[in-house]
C-alpha cells in the first residue's frame, strides 16, 4: 500500500524488484529496435539502455546496482568495438560476462513465464469450491501484465522533450512537492474520467519533479490494483480506474 | 459397483484440495486399478452431463472444476480483490519450476537481478518453499515449487510445463503486450 505521510520518506525508494530486471530491459530495447541478440545489437541499444538507466536512477529505484552492472558491461562491449582489429587481440584475457548468452537465457525463462500466464488460472479461469479458504490463499489470482518499459521510456520522452533548459537550474526543491497532494491531485482526476490518457496525467506542461513524483505514484497504483494500465489506439497508454476502488 | 463410483464423487467433491488415486483406492480399499477405472468412467459421467463443473486432473489428482466459460460470470459474483501476479514473479516461478530444487542466486544470475523481494512474496503466498540447504559455502536455501503452485496453475505435475530447451527458437510473439 502506498503510505505517504509525509514529502521526502521513504516513498521515493520504489521497489522495481517485482516488476522486471535489467536484462528484461535490454530484450525489451532490441525488441523494439528490431534487432537480433548479438554483440553488434547491443551497442546498438547501449545510448537507450543507459537514457533508461539515468531516469531510474532518479527515482532511487532499489536495484539500481543491478542495472549498472550491465551497463558497464556494454559499455565495455561498445568501447571494444571501437578499438582496430589487432589491438582487440590484446584483450581477450579480459574477465567477461557472456551478456549475449546470458539474454538468450533470460529470454527463455520470459517465454516460459508467458506460457505460465496462459494456463488456466485458478481464480481466474477455473474456479473450485471453498471459495474463502484463506489457508490457501486461493483469492482471485491475476497476472499483472503491465508493460513497465514501455511506460518508463514514455515519461523518459516526456522529460526529454521539455525544454528543461528555459527554466533557470533549479535544484529540485523536493521538500516542496508533497506526495499526498499529488496523490490527492490524480486520484481526483480518476474520479472525474475513469480512464485517463498518458498525455492528461503527464502533462508537458507539469515540472519535472511533479512529473517524476506521479509516475511514482501511478506505479505505486498499478501495483496495488487501484489502476490497470493498458495500450490503446496509436499505441498510446492508457490508465483506468478499476471499479469497487473508492479512490 | 455404482456405489463405488457414487462414493469416489463424495469424495471429491468434499475435498478441499485434490484427491489422489493413492487416496482414494487406499480409503476405499481397491485397487488402484479399480480406482482408475472408475473415475475415468465419473469423469466421463461428468462430461456428458454437460455441466458448468468438471472433474480434472489437477497437482496428481482430481478436482472439481468450473469450466473456463464461467470466468467472468464467476469473477463478478466472487468480487474479491485479486491477488496479482507480476511478470517477475511468474519468471521466478518458471525458475524454479525448471530447476527445482534451486537458490536464490541461481535464480538472481539468470535474472540479472536481485529476486529477495519476489521470492518473499511467493514464499508468503506457499507457491514456493525451503526444502532444503545447498552444500555450499553459506548453505543458501533451495526452493521449490509447492502442490499449491500446481493447484493455482492447472497442472497436474511439473513434467507438464515445458522444458526450458523447448523454447530455445522461441520466437517472441510481436503482438503488443497490453
Amino acid at each position: 500500500m502506498t503510505d505517504i505521510e509525509s514529502p521526502n520518506n521513504q516513498f521515493s525508494k520504489v521497489k522495481l524488484d517485482i516488476y522486471e530486471g535489467p536484462l528484461d530491459l535490454l530484450l525489451n530495447l532490441i525488441r523494439e529496435n528490431n534487432l537480433n541478440i548479438h554483440d553488434l545489437s547491443l551497442t546498438e541499444v547501449t545510448g537507450q539502455y543507459l537514457e533508461h538507466v539515468e531516469l531510474l536512477q532518479e527515482f532511487d529505484f532499489d536495484n539500481i546496482g543491478d542495472y549498472l552492472v550491465i551497463a558497464a558491461e556494454l559499455a565495455r562491449l561498445k568501447s571494444r568495438s571501437l578499438l582496430p582489429e589487432d589491438e582487440k587481440e590484446e584483450l581477450i584475457d579480459e574477465p567477461e560476462m557472456d551478456l549475449v548468452q546470458m539474454l538468450k537465457e533470460y529470454k527463455k525463462y520470459r517465454a516460459l513465464s508467458e506460457e505460465l500466464s496462459k494456463r488456466k488460472i485458478l481464480g481466474r479461469d477455473t474456479f473450485k469450491k471453498h471459495f474463502d479458504s484463506t489457508l490457501t490463499s486461493s483469492t482471485l489470482w491475476e497476472v499483472q501484465k503491465t508493460d513497465i518499459w514501455r511506460l518508463i521510456t514514455a515519461v523518459k520522452n516526456v522529460l526529454q522533450h521539455k525544454n528543461y533548459k528555459e527554466v533557470p537550474d533549479i535544484e529540485l526543491d523536493e521538500e516542496s512537492i508533497d506526495p499526498d497532494i499529488v496523490k490527492r491531485e490524480l486520484l481526483n482526476l480518476f474520479k472525474i474520467k475513469n480512464r485517463l490518457s498518458f498525455k492528461e496525467i503527464f502533462n508537458p506542461n507539469i515540472d519535472k519533479s511533479n512529473i517524476i513524483t506521479r509516475f511514482l505514484i501511478i506505479l505505486d497504483m498499478i501495483k496495488d490494483g487501484q489502476i490497470n494500465i493498458d495500450v490503446g489506439d496509436q499505441s498510446q497508454i492508457i490508465f483506468t480506474r478499476k471499479d469497487g476502488q473508492n479512490g | 459397483m455404482d456405489n463405488l463410483k457414487r462414493k469416489i464423487e463424495a469424495l471429491i467433491f468434499t475435498s478441499e484440495i485434490p484427491v489422489s488415486k493413492k487416496d482414494i483406492s487406499s480409503f476405499l480399499s481397491i485397487t488402484p486399478q479399480e480406482a482408475q477405472s472408475q473415475i475415468d468412467d465419473l469423469t466421463k459421467e461428468w462430461a456428458d452431463l454437460n455441466l458448468s463443473i468438471s472433474i480434472q486432473e489437477i497437482s496428481g489428482g482430481y478436482q472439481l472444476r468450473t469450466k473456463e466459460e464461467f470466468k467472468d460470470l464467476l469473477k463478478e459474483f466472487i468480487n474479491k480483490k485479486p491477488f496479482k501476479i507480476s511478470r517477475a514473479a511468474l519468471e521466478v516461478l518458471g525458475i524454479i519450476a525448471n530447476q527445482q530444487p534451486t537458490t536464490k542466486i541461481e535464480i538472481d544470475n539468470i535474472r540479472g537481478v536481485d529476486s529477495s523481494g519476489v521470492i518473499n512474496v511467493l514464499a508468503d503466498r506457499e507457491l514456493i518453499k525451503v526444502v532444503g540447504e545447498k552444500e555450499v559455502p553459506g548453505r543458501p536455501y533451495l526452493y521449490s515449487t509447492t502442490d499449491l503452485f500446481l493447484e493455482i496453475f492447472s497442472l497436474n505435475s511439473i513434467k507438464d510445463l515445458p522444458k526450458i530447451e523447448e523454447f530455445d527458437e522461441y520466437e517472441e510473439e510481436k503482438e503488443e503486450i497490453t
